[in-house]
């Protein structure tokens, strides 16, 4: 495909821009309210989901892990109503039945969140096959990190998609350092052996370069559409600092895009992180080295991002607890 | 009105579904068994054989395969043979699709139909002759559906195929044979309406599945001596007819629940605390429960029949609740 | 006796050896015969799978393990069970549910457990004896052991997630487990090639780094010469490997099946590949012994488990007051 042109590349920084701004802000609510459940964060990972997002088209499906919140975002969704969710708000995305783990907006394809390791994986082949039963030319998104693929079940649901040529696209975050896979305990020396040794085509992207994630989805996307077989990509990121919160925390700091233009003003601890794994640096750079806007320009973006996300957070805010009445419906489907 | 027996009548409810709804898929075989009722099946692929897939043995990504799919439109029939054998799809039963409908608040649900066989069958030893719909029923979201005769099985399938919720058919392998006039058309039975199979004076016998075959024979035996026995077949466990189970016990005023899940936090234990909660004074006497005994199905001959509630346990339980 | 015999596939063994996994396998295809005789008469409650056809994937790979040495079986293991040195009257009575089997009638064919013998079991559950072997490797481990634990398992196991998450666990712990795959084409009465992805089964292995091949699951010496090499892999430390014995059940998925699904040219072809033909032909090929000799053994085979059948099936039957027996421990 074509390299994006210069507003697709500020689309996906945009998207990328809420998807880091709305996280921060959960870090804020969880520092401002004991709310029970913990979350897991997707900062360091926006390129990816952005870029993801982005490939999908009306009417294609995604299935996340816990790790969903950048997705969801991407995807769309109204960033009130997925604090409210986070927080188990009346008017959350899920009506506060589900939570972090689970935010759904089905109308914007976002199904579901599974938070069992191994969920997403098989329900995007699921869903990958009623689409193909339907014929609707849409495809399915399956998002899982580098430790599904210890799952048995991840091994069962790629073996399916591979004889049955579902139209999936696998989409494996792999966060864990290289050779160190502290997340995920697999012998296969890379994770795309696995997918590889059941006839799936891999292909292996660094999931923090904003303009190589969005070439790479889209190409995927447009060979599983084309094909109708899956496609498996490895997304390749460091893991955030931040990415296991106890206590909700900031270890790198509010995102100031400025630094990405005065690296050598960055110190601390996690330098090495946010000077060469930060995707929205990466992106801001990369915008304005390549032209695509100036530093200002992404200021302004950015400034909008987060007064909508302040908004975002008086709804959720304003939004008050479910009534307990609520507990006992909606168990069936009428 | 033609003969149709139980395998024939459930095939034929599938095929009245895929008929009615171009979403209807069926992923597995052996459908109708592997006995003699087997080739009930091969009018289903005559007729939707485009529409038939055979999958791995990957018990969960196929049940997570046809929750995916239902919650993306799709409306499988996920066939499992053995109930057992769905053991390895439990995280999928439970957390995934008896779950979504709930926590998307509604966005979703999971049209998804699971069919098991389950039951003492003879010879199937610890990892065949499981029953596992009351460990089933412990979760919200699932329905639970067990015909006993040809005419419901074909009447509930339907209705399980054009339910919009995770519903798991669950026969008793043993009753795939039974035989009884069907209606040739397209009729359904609704879930949560049970049926007096027998009218009786003197005893309510309440039961599902195999039991319910058991029972009735109990109760033929029982009239010899003057006892009069009335059967109540549930026929769906989850939504469950309290009201007809307890009107049944109103009208005689003694109880024998009889089931084959273990006895110990199984179907039986349930029937008699929601006839116990909700009309004790009802009762003239203990009521009495029938089930499994709490150890694994063995292989041998007279030690499974020393496990089943069968006719002779049923009779004696009657004989108990009447105090004869 | 002695001398060193060479097959077309180049695996030679001990002529003693030969002979002896011979004469297994001859008690196994007769013994496999006498049960499909008692269940066709119906004195074998429920549904039996017979291995007649894989007594050379059984055998081969048992011949290489020591007495201490572990196994997992299948619902296709009366072999197993015998290679592994199970009496075999106690196996029949066992099957036919009398009192005098080897679990007390309480567990039939799918379910016999031997632990005197290292036998974990044959197992009802596709792909359920993976993980137990897995398990015992860990043990053996733990006891500071060289013990090796064979699974077998059937080419429907191929595709369970069990199989993926303990081959990557007997990787990574470099555990003595030897995975041994007996495809014979049908997982119960679903062809292989209908439900198994991927450019090769031994890449399934491949990608966990364990050493994998597949090899001619009807030529007893070169299921042997593959044991060999895998167990003393293990033993040595190394971890597992993974074999796939390419191989034919005769009887289709249990007594009864008509087997419908198969092709009558490819079912003719494999039966020419009998694996007692084959071993019988390189004995006495290689003068180790007289084709009279061989008949005898097959004979004796015959006789030994023939003779077995009545009594067995007039045992006593378990009392039902034994019931709740060892629910637990």
């Amino acid at each position: 495909m074509a390299k994006p042109s210069h507003a697709e590349r500020l689309e996906l920084f945009r998207r990328m821009l809420h998807m880091r701004r709305f996280e921060e802000m959960v870090i804020r609510l969880a520092q401002a309210y004991e709310y029970t459940g913990r979350q897991h964060l997707h900062i360091g990972h926006e390129a990816t989901g952005a870029a993801v997002a982005m490939a999908m088209r009306a009417g294609d499906k995604i299935h996340t892990t816990h790790r969903n919140h950048g997705y969801v975002i991407a995807c769309g969704a109204d960033p009130g109503r997925a604090f409210a969710e986070i927080m188990g708000r009346r008017d959350g995305l899920n009506g506060g039945k589900g939570g972090s783990w689970h935010l759904c907006d089905a109308e914007r394809g976002f199904q579901s969140t599974s938070a069992m390791v191994g969920g997403s994986i098989a329900l995007a082949a699921g869903a990958a096959f009623a689409l193909k039963l339907a014929g609707s030319g849409n495809i399915s998104f399956a998002h899982f990190g580098d430790g599904t693929l210890d799952e048995g079940v991840a091994y069962e649901s790629l073996n399916i998609a591979s004889i049955y040529e579902l139209p999936v696209l696998f989409v494996c975050e792999n966060n864990s350092k290289a050779g160190q896979r502290p997340s995920s305990m697999l012998a296969a020396a890379r994770l795309q052996d696995v997918p590889a040794a059941l006839q799936i085509h891999c292909e292996l992207v660094d999931g923090a370069d904003s303009d190589a994630a969005q070439i790479a989805f889209q190409k995927a996307a447009d060979r599983v559409r084309e094909t109708g077989k899956p496609v498996f990509i490895e997304a390749t990121l460091e893991r955030w600092p931040g990415s296991h919160q106890v206590k909700a925390a900031f270890p790198t700091g509010v995102t100031d895009l400025s630094l990405a233009l005065n690296l050598d003003k960055v110190e601390g601890k996690h330098a090495d992180w946010i000077k060469q794994s930060d995707p929205i640096l990466r992106a801001t750079r990369a915008l304005i080295k390549d032209g695509v806007s100036d530093l200002v320009g992404l200021l302004e973006m950015d400034a909008k991002v987060n007064l909508l996300m302040e908004d975002a957070r008086s709804f959720a805010e304003a939004s008050p607890f479910p009534d307990a009445s609520v507990a006992f419906t909606g168990v069936f489907a009428s | 009105m033609p003969q149709m027996n139980l395998a024939e009548a459930l095939i034929d409810g599938l095929i009245w579904s895929l008929r009615a709804d171009p979403r209807a898929t069926i992923i597995g075989r052996g459908i109708a068994g592997h006995g003699p009722e087997h080739a009930a099946e091969d009018r289903l692929k005559q007729e939707f054989g485009s529409r038939i897939i055979d999958p791995p043995t990957s018990e969960a990504a196929v049940a997570q395969l046809g929750t995916g799919a239902a919650m993306a439109g799709a409306r499988p029939f996920v066939h499992y043979g053995t109930a057992v054998f769905a053991y390895e799809a439990w995280n999928q039963f439970i957390n995934e699709a008896a779950n979504i409908h709930y926590m998307s608040n509604g966005q979703l649900s999971a049209p998804v139909t699971f069919h098991l066989f389950h039951g003492i069958r003879g010879g199937g030893g610890p990892q065949h002759s499981g029953s596992p719909y009351a460990m089933y029923a412990n979760n919200p979201g699932l329905e639970i559906v067990l015909p006993t005769s040809p005419r419901d099985a074909k009447g509930l399938m339907r209705s399980a195929m054009a339910s919009n919720n995770p519903t798991i058919v669950i026969q008793n392998a043993q009753l795939l044979g039974l035989t009884e006039d069907v209606p040739a058309e397209d009729y359904s039975i609704p879930f949560g309406k049970a049926v007096v199979k027998r009218d009786g004076r003197d005893v309510s016998v309440i039961a599902c599945s195999r039991s319910v075959i058991d029972a009735l024979e109990a109760a033929d035996i029982l009239e010899k001596e003057g006892l009069s026995v009335e059967v109540v077949d549930i026929r769906t466990l989850a939504p469950l007819d309290v009201d007809t189970i307890v009107a049944s016990v109103e009208k005689t005023g003694r109880m024998v629940a009889v089931d084959e899940t273990y006895e110990i936090c199984g179907v039986a234990s349930e029937l008699i605390a929601s006839v116990v909660t909700r009309a004790f004074s009802a009762l003239k006497t203990q009521p009495v429960r029938v089930g499994r005994p709490m150890t694994p199905v063995p292989f041998s001959p007279p030690l499974e029949a020393a496990v089943n509630p069968g006719t002779q346990k049923i009779v004696d339980a009657c004989r108990r609740a009447c105090k004869r | 006796m002695n001398k060193a015999l060479k097959n077309a596939g180049g695996a030679s063994v001990d002529g003693r050896l030969l002979l002896s996994m011979h004469r297994t396998m001859l008690r196994i295809r007769h013994f496999e015969e006498t049960i499909r005789r008692l269940a066709a008469s119906g004195a074998v409650p429920g549904l039996v799978h017979l291995c007649a056809g894989q007594e050379a994937t059984n055998v081969g790979i048992i011949a290489a393990l020591e007495d201490r040495d572990f196994i997992a079986s299948h619902h296709r293991g009366h072999g197993h069970c015998i290679a592994k040195g199970a009496p075999v009257e106690g196996l029949m009575a066992e099957i036919l549910g009398k009192a005098s089997g080897m679990c007390g009638g309480r567990s039939g064919s799918m379910h016999v457990i031997d632990m005197e013998r290292g036998n974990l079991g044959t197992n009802g559950i596709v792909g359920g004896g993976i993980p137990l072997a897995a398990g015992a490797a860990l043990a053996a481990r733990a006891r500071g052991s060289d013990d090796v634990c064979v699974c077998f398992f059937g080419d429907g196991a191929l595709n369970q997630g069990l199989l993926h998450e303990c081959m990557n666990m007997a990787a990574i712990w470099k555990l003595a487990v030897v995975f041994v795959c007996e495809n014979n084409g049908y997982g119960e009465f679903t062809a292989i090639d209908d439900v198994t992805a991927g450019p090769s089964l031994p890449g399934r292995g491949e990608v966990f780094g364990i050493p994998s091949e597949m090899i001619d699951g009807m030529d007893v010496q070169a299921v042997y010469a593959a044991a060999r090499k895998a167990v003393d892999y293990a033993r040595a430390g190394h971890g597992p490997s993974f074999i796939i014995c390419n191989t034919w059940r005769f009887g289709g998925h249990h007594v009864g099946d008509k087997q419908e699904y198969k092709d009558d040219e490819e079912t003719r072809a494999w039966r020419l590949r009998d694996p007692l033909l084959r071993s019988a032909k390189a004995l006495s090929a290689a003068g180790i012994v007289s084709e009279e000799a061989i008949a005898q053994m097959e004979q004796d085979a015959i006789s030994e488990m023939a003779a077995l059948a009545d009594g067995v099936r007039n045992g006593s039957e378990p009392a039902a007051q034994t019931l709740l027996e060892h629910v637990y421990g």
